[in-house]
């Protein structure tokens, strides 16, 4: 089983020039570096894009992990820095961005749904609460989709973020209740 | 405790963050108030609609993407982009500034009253009246009146 210890060897090895280490953080963490930036973004497309700049950014600063750090926190932090940062782009870079190519993956998730209809309401419901996560500010998206989707605890959000604990929960508390009144609006739009 | 606090502590409650203490008391107040036993179970939909949420994975190819940009990104972020991006900006925020001057200095050309052709009421614009006119007796009679 990986440890943290294999990333800090890994890093130590990257550090020394040997990007066949690197290659394997690559590999360990694109898909959960994906997974993050595709659900703080709403779009796949930019995912792609912004998930290879948190790999390359993390390349240019390895000299700057340091080792009381989890690795992947570290690289969740320049995800949703670089994620953040992208949406609050001048406009003139939404002229000039490139567009990333690449077939998606999606891994097939079992529905526990007891008929089709309740499946299809599930259905609908998760693609409103794709679209509320898109209505949330960067910051309680960010919180939110950590907790939720990539399942740290309190603690590991504030690591990554660097804020306190407090404002964790602040921030996860508003979040939540912004999506029932967003959820609410979808289930009666009237 | 009051249904105000309880809703604070939802969050918490959900992700398992309470105290002891903090988590009887708010069970006490759930089994006691539906609203928040109602609000309560609406957060816990919520959480169940994230675990439905699919799990991404990267796309086909991103890890050769990667490592072929990493001698890219070896010797920093400048790229070509960058500078013509910069360079726009500038460029677009200066043709913003000048045309604002020079609207501005024409408007205040315009205000100006020394340039300004403002239109005289003065009767010396307009000819004399014709002596039998109607204008004329005016103007005649109001010049024996200022005379006294």
């Amino acid at each position: 089983m990986r440890s943290e210890n294999d990333d800090i060897e890994l890093i130590e090895r990257c550090q020394r020039g040997d990007q066949a280490a690197f290659g394997e953080i690559v590999l360990r963490y694109q898909d959960r570096i994906y997974n993050l930036c595709t659900h703080l973004l709403g779009n796949s497309s930019e995912a792609d894009d912004l998930a290879q700049a948190t790999f390359l950014k993390a390349y240019r600063n390895l000299d700057k992990f340091q080792p009381r750090a989890a690795l992947y926190t570290w690289l969740y932090r320049i995800a949703v820095n670089t994620c953040i940062d992208h949406q609050r782009r001048p406009f003139f870079e939404s002229i000039f961005r490139r567009s990333a190519t690449g077939e998606e993956v999606v891994l097939d998730h079992p529905s526990s749904s007891p008929s089709p209809e309740k499946n299809f309401e599930n259905q609908q419901l998760q693609s409103a609460l794709g679209k509320a996560l898109g209505e949330l500010s960067p910051k309680l998206r960010a919180v939110i989709v950590l907790k939720e989707i990539e399942g740290l605890a309190y603690q590991e959000i504030a690591a990554t973020l660097e804020i306190s604990i407090g404002t964790v929960k602040s921030r996860i508390s508003r979040a939540r209740v912004e999506l029932q009144g967003l959820l609410q609006d979808f289930r009666e739009p009237n | 405790m009051n249904c105000a606090k309880s809703h604070r502590l939802f969050s918490s409650y959900l992700d398992g963050e309470l105290s002891l203490e903090e988590q009887e008391a708010l069970a006490g107040h759930l089994q006691s108030c539906r609203s928040c036993r109602a609000a309560e179970a609406e957060m816990r939909v919520q959480r169940q609609l994230f675990a439905g949420l699919p799990r991404l994975a990267a796309p086909l190819g991103f890890s050769a993407r990667v490592m072929g940009n990493l001698d890219q990104a070896s010797v920093g972020c400048f790229t070509w982009h960058h500078v013509f991006v910069g360079f726009a900006e500038v460029a677009v925020l200066g043709v913003i500034i000048l045309t604002g001057i020079v609207s501005g200095g024409f408007l205040v050309d315009r205000l100006n009253p020394a340039k300004m052709v403002t239109a005289s009421l003065g009767l010396d614009l307009f000819e004399p009246a014709p002596p039998d006119s109607l204008g004329g007796v005016y103007l005649a009679l109001t010049e024996v009146a200022n005379e006294r």
